[in-house]
């Protein structure tokens, strides 16, 4: 029988919690694909991720809300893991929304206590745009499970 | 007793630290750098300070 590799439902939402990273796919306007590196953090087991709204891909997604984000862990081989998950963004201008998200995102990149990042959150929040993922598939691969571990 | 001290020569005053312990650093018209040194309880938001720099040009040293 084939091994399935592929993760449960709580192993994909674990893998997300403990990133910090993800690839962020978006969707110039000729039609090719746009790809950046985002610190994300999770809203409600979403994932959640701010931007500058002059940025490449915040007027990609104005566009066109559609993403595909990618979350990988693991080196050599079998240790392989991890989710790509597509979907559609909810963007969000309000700035109680967006200081909570990049208040996750700062404090989760730099492992620096969230009580101590208002000030700086406050002042770089009014630039800044906050996005929620809103899944439509999700594909996924663990290969230590090719392992039997 | 901790100091915290700024390198002006790479400093270019983006402000986060400012945002972050007004009490502690202050920008001036001519974008320069003051640093008001901090009391005790101040140090936790110093260190955050420290490490919010995009420049890296904030030293906190420890003693």
């Amino acid at each position: 029988m084939r091994v399935t590799t592929r993760l449960t439902g709580d192993e994909a939402q674990a893998l997300l919690a403990e990133g910090t990273k993800l690839q962020l796919a978006t969707i110039n306007a000729d039609g090719t694909p746009h790809l950046v590196t985002m610190y994300y953090a999770l809203v409600d087991g979403r994932i959640a991720f701010w931007t500058y709204r002059a940025s490449q891909k915040a007027k990609n997604l104005e566009r066109d809300p559609r993403v595909t984000c990618l979350i990988e862990a693991g080196d050599d081989y079998f240790t392989l893991r991890g989710v790509q998950l597509g979907g559609v963004v909810c963007p969000t201008d309000d700035p109680a929304a967006v200081v909570d998200i990049g208040t996750r995102i700062v404090a989760r990149s730099l492992g620096l206590p969230s009580e101590h990042l208002d000030g700086y959150v406050a002042q770089t929040a009014p630039k800044r745009r906050g996005y929620l993922v809103e899944p439509v598939r999700t594909v996924s691969w663990d290969h230590r499970k090719l392992a039997g571990a | 007793m901790n100091t915290v001290s700024v390198d002006p020569d790479v400093c270019e005053a983006f402000g986060r630290c400012v945002a972050t312990v007004p009490a502690v650093f202050s920008l001036d018209d001519d974008e320069m750098l003051h640093i008001h040194q901090p009391t005790e309880d101040q140090l936790p938001k110093v260190r955050v300070a420290v490490r919010l720099c995009p420049k890296l040009a904030l030293t906190l040293n420890d003693d």
